[in-house]
């Protein structure tokens, strides 16, 4: 039956659902849906160069790393 | 690039949990900026809104959903759920 991990999981996932369907409407809205394609490919680099720099697989500096390197992904858009 | 939704341990799914949750009220109570500059920003600015302003916290918004949901679905499932 449902075990305490698989009630884990499917909280996880409707929670990541729930968070991913609202921005997703204002993507479309703005006409810039791919964007968040570009973004989530754009985030794994930033986060092997950050890597690279700390050398420390857990820091939480590569989630930093990664956050900039989605932002450095969305400036360009601005000037088109 | 597959993401390890089974491999979380407990304290990991409540930040998780936390930081969607900070998320979800972020953009409850952002709802009617988001609205206006999404339909028409040139009424926004208009307005007095600073459109950049919402630009750059929408984008910050969208990063962190994607930060979060990459670990947990992984890079394919991402950009098709977004």
């Amino acid at each position: 039956m449902m075990s305490a991990l698989s009630v884990h999981i499917l909280f996880i996932a409707a929670l990541v659902s729930i968070m991913c369907a609202i921005p997703g409407v204002f993507l479309v809205l703005r006409s810039v849906a791919m964007m968040s394609d570009a973004i989530s490919h754009a985030i794994l680099p930033g986060i092997v160069l950050m890597f690279f720099w700390v050398g420390n697989l857990e820091s939480p500096l590569l989630l930093v790393g990664a956050a900039l390197a989605g932002m450095a992904t969305c400036l360009p858009l601005n000037f088109l | 690039m597959f993401g390890n939704a089974a491999s979380f341990t407990p304290h990991e799914i409540y930040l998780l949990a936390a930081v969607s949750l900070c998320i979800i009220v972020c953009i409850a109570l952002c709802w009617k900026e988001f609205k206006i500059v999404s339909f028409d920003s040139d009424f926004a600015f208009n307005s007095g809104l600073s459109v950049h302003r919402v630009d750059i916290l929408f984008t910050l918004i969208l990063i962190i959903t994607i930060i979060i949901g990459l670990q947990t679905v992984g890079v394919i499932l991402m950009s098709t759920m977004l």
